[in-house]
Order: structure tokens, then sequence, then C-alpha cells
């Protein structure tokens, strides 16, 4: 197994040394408790932006209050630097956590980096059949979540920007779900959600995947353009969910 | 040729050159004494890294910011704060922000945290000892030492003034104001070279600590009151009340802090003092006469 070190070599500096740290100060206070560290998301693919959350997972043999309470300091120091988000998992939750989010966990399985231990989604096989329930289920959501925020935050923009910059992660996960599903993976998830999208109207997909980046740079968006740029996401992610359907 | 027989502007080029070499010296030797080779940990908590920025005053101002965040103390009217319940001490660790919760269960000014000698000193016991044990702020040993650079340093520059008024004097001349005026400036500037309030590895612990909170500070203004208090104290600790995001309205507080920039040592403390926050060996209030004492006046 390489060291963390070698292993996030090509992040941005402040980046690898939280987890330099976190990785050393895990390895010494969880002791034999702790079986993997794991980097996921956009870190993994060295696609982070200033407004990205650096997420790892944990994964323990128990979880131990005691044990964690000595990781705070670097987690607290970690959130604040880098949006350090940690997921804390118990090696038997494993299974169970794949299929109950099978979106995110396969998401999960396709970018990642271990940092430390052995690769615990080498043995992971996620159900088909609960991958395309949760699939359906996080498309779902996410609709009604989005016109919930339409519906409460219309004349507040700023806060449109971040409800937008924040709902793309679920929506490239999904596409990239359901490509793999339908026996046609991408090579990014981003690159998922780009395909998909040009199948549901290749213009409509341009403007709306512009102001997905501006507003996952910047957090802002032109006024106007957000309520708009929301109502297309609302339908994009219909489409999505559309197109899960059919799957089996 | 002897240098006191030089004329007196011939004397004051000579005489700033003496104390430039001075200065350049007890820089040296200070850094020498004070360089560390072990790499300082980061730090974590939040109030010893606004000590380390500012001294007491600068912990007591962030710790009073991060309780109001935090909703365990309201602003009442204007600048004035007020506990919100008795059994708020229970909910912090430091000595200090306990102080602070008490001293704000009658309803009072926020600035008046910095005239108050308990709560100072409840922040240096805090903060102090662990800064000194991981070198980043001077031990006793180092204190020594700068005493004694500033003793030696003002001896010289203070010795050689001193003869040339009593040479100028003898040869009755009395143009010798621009001579003290000189003197007593490299005194206040050989106090600053021998008594900074960090070491370097203090002041380098520092500059890393920006480095790596910058993304923080981009991202203050989208911090929300009362929800991040983490991210809140570390902001604040790091970088001071410049850069609180507006929307938090603390302003009014300390209003003489939130308009300084880069809020540096002791800066906007209502007690004046700029060097009174414990970090160093001088105490309060003694920056300038130590050098002047050490003139040789």
């Amino acid at each position: 197994m390489a060291s963390a070190a070698a292993v996030i070599q090509d992040l941005p500096e402040p980046v690898v040394r939280i987890i330099d740290e976190l990785v050393a100060t895990a390895t010494d206070a969880l002791g034999d408790t702790l079986r993997s560290i794991v980097l996921f998301g956009s870190a993994a693919e060295n696609r982070l932006r200033s407004t990205s959350d650096l997420n790892l997972l944990i994964v323990l043999s128990r979880f131990d209050p005691a044990s964690v309470d000595r990781l705070r300091p670097v987690l607290q120091r970690g959130h604040a630097a880098v949006r350090l988000a940690v997921m804390w998992l118990v090696e038997e939750e494993l299974s169970a956590a794949g299929s109950a989010f099978a979106v995110k966990f396969a998401d999960v399985t396709r970018r990642h980096r271990v940092l430390y231990g052995p690769d615990p989604f080498e043995q992971l096989t996620i159900p088909r059949q609960a991958a395309i329930v949760r699939v359906r289920q996080v498309l779902l959501n996410l609709v009604l979540r989005l016109r919930a925020s339409y519906a409460l935050d219309r004349d507040r923009e700023e806060r449109l920007a971040f409800v937008i910059a924040d709902a793309v992660g679920p929506l490239r996960a999904s596409a990239a779900e359901i490509l793999e599903l339908e026996g046609a993976p991408a090579a990014t998830s981003r690159e998922a959600l780009e395909r998909l999208a040009s199948g549901w109207d290749a213009a409509r997909a341009e403007a709306l995947l512009a102001a997905v980046r501006t507003a996952r740079e910047t957090r802002r968006l032109d006024a106007g353009v957000a309520a708009t740029m929301l109502i297309e996401m609302i339908e994009l992610a219909r489409y999505l969910h559309g197109r899960s359907q059919a799957l089996v | 040729m002897n240098p006191l027989d030089l004329r007196g502007p011939e004397f004051l080029v000579f005489y700033f050159g003496l104390g430039v070499a001075t200065l350049g010296l007890m820089w040296f030797l200070r850094r020498t004494n004070e360089s560390d080779s072990s790499v300082a940990p980061l730090l974590s908590d939040y109030l010893e890294i606004a000590y380390l920025r500012g001294g007491a005053n600068e912990a007591l101002r962030v710790a009073t910011m991060n309780l109001v965040n935090r909703g365990l103390v309201d602003i009442k009217s204007s600048d004035r704060l007020h506990t919100v319940d008795r059994h708020a001490r229970e909910l912090v660790a430091k000595e200090a922000e306990r102080g602070i919760l008490d001293r704000f269960t009658v309803p009072q000014a926020a600035t008046g945290i910095f005239s108050d000698w308990k709560l100072r000193r409840a922040a240096t016991r805090d903060c102090r000892p662990p800064l000194v044990r991981q070198g980043l702020l001077p031990n006793a040993a180092q204190r020594f030492v700068r005493a004694f650079l500033l003793l030696t340093g003002g001896f010289m520059l203070g010795g050689v003034a001193v003869v040339k008024i009593l040479v100028a004097l003898s040869r009755g001349r009395s143009n010798i104001m621009l001579l003290i005026v000189e003197a007593l400036v490299f005194g206040v500037l050989l106090y600053k070279v021998t008594h900074p309030r960090r070491t370097p590895a203090g002041n380098a612990v520092l500059a890393d600590l920006r480095t790596l909170f910058a993304g923080l500070r981009a991202r203050g203004p989208s911090l929300a009151l009362g929800v991040d208090t983490q991210d809140f104290a570390l902001l604040m600790a790091v970088f001071g009340m410049t850069a609180l995001p507006p929307a938090f309205n603390f302003d009014r507080l300390f209003p003489r802090a939130a308009q300084s920039s880069g809020c540096g040592s002791g800066c906007g403390s209502s007690s004046g003092s700029s060097c009174g926050g414990g970090g160093s060996s001088c105490g309060g209030g003694g920056c300038g006469g130590g050098g002047c004492g050490g003139c040789g006046s």
C-alpha cells in the first residue's frame, strides 16, 4: 500500500497538509480500530474547487467515542481550512450502507483513493435492484427539494446560486449511475451528466451546465439567471428520473 | 581619529551608523538565540491563536465575539452585552471564557473586558504557557537574553551619546538636542528589535496559519451567524475583526478594532497598551521606558 503522502501529492498544498495530519493522528488515536481511510468525491479526481468539500471516509472496526475525541482538533481545523467532511462507518455497516445509499456509494466506488489500509470497496457489490430504487429516490427527492427551494427563495437569488451549486453533486452521481446501469458507463460523473443532458435538450443543457459551473466556482449568478436555471435544473432532474424509470 | 572630536552634523551621521549597526547586531543575536530547528505543530485552539497574534486583549475580544456567536452572550443594546444564562459557563472550557460570561451577567459595554485585569490574567493563564512550551512566545531564558541585549545595546548607544554630550558641553557647545532625540529614537527601536512579542517560530506559525486558512477567509461572507461557530472562531482568531463578515454586525462592539486593518498586536485595545498582553517580559506600558532607560539618561 502506498503512503498517504504519495497518493495525494497532486492535490493543493493545504489539502495535502490536512490529510497528512488527519491520517497520522487517526492512525495514532484510533489504533487497531482503524481499518481504512478513503478520499472520495471531487478531491479524488483532483477537481476540488474553493467551494468543494473535502470528503473522507473512515472505516472502523468499532466507533470508540474516546478515541474519536482525540481527532477533534484536526477535524475542526480541517473543516475550517479546507471544508473537511468525514463519514464514519463501522466495517460491518459497509454492505448495508452500499445498498441503502447506492448512488452515493457507487459514486465513491468509482472515484476514490485509499489513504490508509485495504480498499473497502474492493469487495463491495451494490445490488442492481437497490441501485435502481435508490437512483429513482435520489432524483425524485432532488426534484422535490429544488421545487421547495424555488418556492421559498425565488426572491433571494443569491441563495438559489448556492442551491444550484449544491444540487449538481447528486445530479452527477445519479447520471453516472444511470449510465452504469444502462451498460454504457462514463469516465467521470461530470461526463455522465453532460451526456445525459445533451440527450435531454442540447441547447438548454449547455446553458444550464455553464450556469452550474459558474455557481460552483463563484457561488453567484447574474441577476435573473438563478431562478431560470433552477427551473431548468428541476426539468433535467425530472428527465433523469424518467430515464431511471426505464431501468429494469 | 577620535569620533568624539567630530563636529555636530558629522557626529550625528556617525551616531546614526553606530545605531543601525547596533540594531542589526542585536537583531541577529536575538534571532540566533531564538532560532529553533524543530517544527512547531499547527495550533488548533482559537484562543491560543488569537493570543499569539495579538496578546491578551485580542484573545478576550475574539473570545467575546465567539460567545456572542454561540448565543451564550446576547447583544442587549448598541454595544452592551448580557450573558444569556448563568449556566452557560458550564458549556465553555476556558477560564477566560467563563470570566467573560461571569462579567456580563450584569449588562455592560463590551470594551470593559480590556480594563478587567482578572480577565486579562485568565486569558494569559489559558494561552501563554502552551505557547511558550511550543517556542512560539519567548521563555524565561530567552526573555533574560532579550533583557541582556537591550541593556548591552542601550549602554553602548546611550554611553556614546552621554560622553559626546559631556564633551560638547565641556567645549561650550549647547546644540545637543538633535543627538538626544536621535539617541531616544534608537532607544525605542532597540527595544522593538530586542523585544518583539513573538519568537521567529511564533511568526512562522502565524504566517502558516494565514496561508492554511486563506480559503476560510475567502468564504467568510458565507458563514452563517450562530451556525458555523467553530469556523467563525478560527476566522476571528487568525485574521481578526477585519475578516468579519459584514452580516455579523459586531463592529459596534469593538469599533476601534473594526476600523484598524491587519489587527496586529493589541490593536483597538481600550487599555491603550500595545505590549501589555503578557507577551513580553516588560509587562504593560514598559515599551518606551525600557528603551529609554537603557540609553543611560
